[in-house]
């Protein structure tokens, strides 16, 4: 336990995650919370109640001015334009293959400590269990009282992991039984045969995932998918600076993190791994020096 | 990684297994890293010894899924993988290694091992453009591949992928990958 982990990595305060586990094919109902909260103001959380919320479906953006795509706009999915173009590594240039994600214009942090926190926030029973019990088990082993608002840090977000990990098998049984219940009463249609007209169609989905929140971005013109755009978890997290220089939140994270040993920073390595990144999906961004981004104290 | 050259009896063998066994765990072990099984008398013939092949893996344009697979083997597990039948000396995914220490841990495994690891790759080769697409400490990954593959004793693609270009050559295929044979 390194209870002085929970001074750092703060990093962006704006929180998103969408509502997950549905109850009914409809999607109305949901076992996992969503919402969006800004500048860490747990008493001021808009919450979202299902994926067809507009102010979130209306609200994402992708901005390309550190990223190795052409020019510097900031674009709706549904318009999103992803044409490479390297130039290497410029500092104040462009550093990065992922885009950056902005809500309403801010960068968000996603992943389960914004699932955690948003679901705290409106008092979601499974969350206050289960957050509950963290916070008094680390407070018990730290000997000093830990808030909710400390879990907005670098080992905040490693808890918020094992937490939302607590919180799964107690949903499991249940959705299995939903599962089980839904099939024996005749629900076993698997596929849906797509019947597109003529217009031009947008679809989104969302997801939860692990490490935050997925969407998928569709437009289909005469029943082809004209254009694709996916923005997924660690693109919201590992997202370089937007066109107003406002950091990402790995960037954002490591300002002001003590590095106790330059030449082995293993400092940026757990608040980096705290966000649990997959690069895989996000395009790998790599900072061979990090000293731009690292104010050593 | 351990220092190969004093590496006694592998532990889960201690207590004495009969040969037809040892060489079935071993030809497993060597299918979960990919590798035919004719090679496991050669590793075989070196685990007898006392010294566990050398391998070296690296990670291109792929998902980590070839990885996850190594990861969940059993029969053998992947404890005794790592720790009886093979010294996995350079894994970006598994070291603790990270930055400058990766890179010395990567350069030392070459040099000590020179014509006798096994080079394992999991993930497609960009082309395009010299392979900027993808970089490991600006270095792309056709300079490391041709780097490391040069002192390999065998080079091993696992994977769609890196067998033939996989998912990320799927058309437009934009960065103009190829398997890496």
């Amino acid at each position: 336990m390194y209870p002085d982990w929970f001074n750092y990595g703060a990093g962006v305060t704006n929180y998103l995650a969408v509502p997950d586990l549905p109850l009914d094919s409809a999607m109305t109902e949901f076992d996992f919370p969503g919402g969006v909260v800004f500048n860490g103001k747990l008493d001021a959380v808009y919450p979202i109640k299902n994926h067809t919320d507009q102010r979130l479906v209306n609200g994402v953006t992708e901005n390309v001015s550190h990223a190795w795509y052409e020019g510097n706009k900031t674009l709706h999915p549904w318009k999103g334009e992803t044409d490479p173009h390297y130039t290497g590594f410029k500092d104040d240039g462009k550093y990065s293959w992922v885009k950056s994600p902005r809500f309403e214009g801010q960068p968000m942090q996603v992943g389960p400590l914004s699932q955690v926190l948003i679901g705290y926030a409106q008092g979601h029973k499974l969350i206050h269990k289960w957050a509950g019990e963290a916070i008094n088990r680390v407070s018990a082993i730290s000997q000093k009282q830990v808030t909710p608002a400390m879990l907005q840090s670098t080992l905040g977000r490693i808890a918020a992991r094992a937490i939302r990990a607590a919180m799964l098998p107690d949903l499991a049984n249940k959705h299995w039984d939903l599962l089980v219940k839904n099939i024996a009463s005749g629900g076993v249609r698997i596929y849906v045969k797509p019947q597109f007209g003529e217009n031009e169609l947008h679809g989104v989905g969302f997801h939860e995932a692990p490490r935050g929140t997925l969407s998928h971005w569709v437009v289909i013109k005469d029943g082809q998918i004209a254009n694709y755009q996916a923005v997924v978890p660690t693109t919201w997290n590992a997202g370089p600076r937007d066109e107003s220089g406002a950091h990402g939140p790995y960037e954002a994270s490591l300002l002001g993190n003590p590095v106790a040993d330059p030449e082995r920073p293993l400092e940026v390595l757990r608040t980096v791994h705290s966000f649990d990144p997959c690069l895989a999906c996000a395009i790998h961004t790599f900072d061979p020096d990090g000293k731009e981004i690292i104010h050593v104290s | 990684m351990l220092d190969q050259s004093n590496f006694p009896m592998p532990t889960s063998f201690r207590n004495g297994v009969d040969r037809r066994t040892f060489f079935k765990v071993v030809a497993q072990a060597t299918a979960a890293i990919g590798l035919t099984s004719s090679l496991a008398a050669k590793i075989v013939a070196a685990v007898e010894k006392g010294a566990r092949p050398s391998v070296i893996w690296l990670h291109f344009q792929e998902c980590t899924g070839c990885t996850e697979s190594l990861l969940r083997t059993s029969q053998p597990g992947l404890a005794e993988v790592l720790f009886d039948l093979i010294s996995l000396d350079y894994h970006e995914t598994l070291m603790a290694a990270a930055g400058h220490q990766a890179e010395q841990a990567l350069e030392s495994a070459i040099q000590k091992n020179a014509g006798k690891y096994i080079l394992v790759v999991e993930g497609a080769l960009p082309t395009k453009e010299n392979g900027i697409y993808m970089q490991i400490a600006q270095k792309t990954g056709l300079d490391i591949v041709k780097h490391v593959a040069s002192s390999a004793a065998a080079v091993v693609a696992i994977g769609s992928c890196a067998s033939w270009g996989g998912v990320p050559s799927a058309e437009p295929n934009p960065t103009g990958v190829s398997g890496v044979t």
